[in-house]
């Protein structure tokens, strides 16, 4: 209809129209008001007046403001300015719960017993049902439990033994940052040492689950694409709708290209494709449409 | 009407390439300039879109409306400060008409109660070679979307003025929203359906459609 009104119609098309009019009230109505509205609005006497007084209060509007490229500056100042305290405030959330309430509540959630202050004496309660057996001396430590971690060792991907030693009173967000800026820095083994030491310190808090992503891309950097595409797996089974999803699944098919099987990969993203059409790796085609290639 | 629609890209026309909305954009030099910070880049490429968005704007609010260049300023600037981020995926004078379109749309919403008592008065629009009942129809018409734009949802009322009031294709507007067809199509589909439904619960209206076949 729009291309009629233009007049750039084909007669066939244009009685073929006329034809569809006839029977669609709601394209009538659609056709009747486009001729309504065709002449309306147009160009009056006086209206250069307008232009000129508005496009001067548009410029003059936009001239007391700072350059874009200074607006952006700020923001990125800001925003760094924001990252900054928040880590700090990560880094010391350790040393601050220093208070024998605040340790109790966190083993109260975490489901430990509160130690009993230095020389009290440990009240004894008797109870009706039968005592639980005694936890085994070298049981892993409860998930999200804070406090003195053990050290723990790993072994990287060149079969060297690397020792995490986490810092006192250091819990999983701690450990994470801590592996987090060993990637930053280029510490690739420490940081693959401190991932692997946070997923078994603290296996079932979030910060081992989205180290496991981190992890994977490490490896999958590496050269380990099977340890990598154990890493994505098991971020991918627990949350297969996760934050880091997209990133998951893009780093399972890079894996699995590695390993040869460019089926796998394929399939994966069309998956990713197809579930994810908004991601910015999906619109810009990073590691989408590249076929057996790293993204 | 669908294949009317897809017809269309066979059809070879003088101003086809501004029909696509995705043709050479005569402006784009300009657009490059003023994304430069050239002022007068930036003047001039006003005064080339002015015309176009005052008219779109005219056109949603009402010819006569008070709030008219108020409301093309703001249009403007809004257009200034997207200009940036604008991929020149639709011509620079599509993406002028749907900022302006929005900047109308959101006006009339702002001041919705004020706009329906002065209805009547805003659109006072009469050429001199059109009978006074032609265009008392013409006028009830225009109300009728009008008063509908504002009752629709945003997507929907920006759809039903590029289609029905800009004459803008549906693969223009989907270009221009950046939206797939089916979507702008679907909105328009719902936005008819509710214009059709006003006009058969109107009897005035539904006379006038019914006068205007």
């Amino acid at each position: 209809m729009a291309l009629d009104r233009r007049g750039a119609l084909a007669a066939s098309d244009r009685e073929a129209l006329a034809t569809h009019l006839e029977r669609c009230a709601e394209c009538r109505i659609t056709w009747q008001l486009m001729a309504d509205f065709e002449h309306s609005g147009a160009p009056a006497p006086g209206d250069e007046l307008v232009f000129g007084r508005a496009a001067k209060a548009v410029l003059a509007k936009r001239r007391g403001r700072r350059p874009r490229a200074f607006r952006l500056a700020l923001a990125a100042a800001v925003v760094l300015l924001m990252a900054g305290a928040a880590s700090g405030a990560v880094l010391l959330r350790g040393r601050l719960l220093t208070t024998s309430g605040e340790r109790d509540e966190l083993r109260r959630r975490s489901g430990s017993k509160p130690r009993p202050a230095p020389g009290q004496a440990v009240p004894r309660v008797p109870s009706a049902a039968p005592e639980a057996p005694a936890a085994p001396l070298h049981a892993p430590p409860h998930p999200g439990a804070l406090g003195r971690a053990k050290s723990v060792a790993s072994r990287d991907e060149s079969g060297v033994e690397s020792r995490v030693e986490p810092g006192p009173l250091e819990d999983a967000a701690a450990v994470f940052v801590r592996a987090v800026k060993e990637r930053a820095q280029g510490r690739t083994r420490a940081a693959i040492a401190t991932f692997r030491g946070l997923q078994q310190q603290f296996p079932q808090t979030p910060e081992a689950l989205v180290s496991q992503v981190s992890l994977g891309d490490l490896l999958l950097d590496g050269g380990d694409a099977a340890a990598a595409l154990v890493a994505f797996d098991a971020y991918l089974g627990v949350l297969p709708s996760g934050p880091l999803a997209t990133e998951a699944l893009l780093g399972k098919a890079r894996a699995l290209s590695a390993l040869g099987r460019g089926t796998e990969a394929d399939t994966i993203r069309r998956e990713i494709a197809r579930r994810f059409p908004d991601s910015p790796y999906v619109r810009q085609g990073v590691g989408i449409q590249q076929k057996g290639g790293a993204p | 009407m669908l294949q009317l629609i897809f017809k269309r890209e066979q059809v070879v026309v003088p101003g086809a390439a501004e029909a696509q909305g995705r043709g050479a954009d005569d402006l784009a030099p300009l657009v490059a300039r003023c994304r430069r910070g050239e002022k007068a880049a930036t003047r001039t490429l006003l005064c080339a879109l002015g015309p176009p968005m005052l008219q779109m704007v005219r056109r949603v609010m009402g010819a006569n409306h008070a709030d008219v260049e108020d409301v093309l300023q703001e249009a403007l600037v809004g257009f200034l400060d997207a200009l940036p981020g604008f991929r020149s995926e639709c011509t620079t004078r599509h993406f002028a008409r749907r900022v302006a379109t929005l900047s109308a749309l959101n006006a009339r919403r702002r001041g919705s109660s004020a706009l329906a008592k002065a209805a009547v008065q805003l659109d006072e629009e009469c050429w001199a070679e059109m009978d006074p009942h032609d265009w008392a129809l013409v006028s009830c018409r225009r109300q009728t979307l009008r008063r509908l734009l504002d009752d629709l949802p945003v997507p929907q009322a920006e759809a039903m003025v590029l289609h029905c009031v800009a004459g803008m294709t549906v693969e223009e507007i989907a270009v221009a929203t950046e939206c797939p067809p089916e979507t702008v199509r679907s909105r328009l589909r719902l936005a008819k359906a509710v214009l059709r439904e006003r006009a058969a619960a109107d009897p005035a209206m539904g006379e006038l459609l019914e006068d205007s076949l």
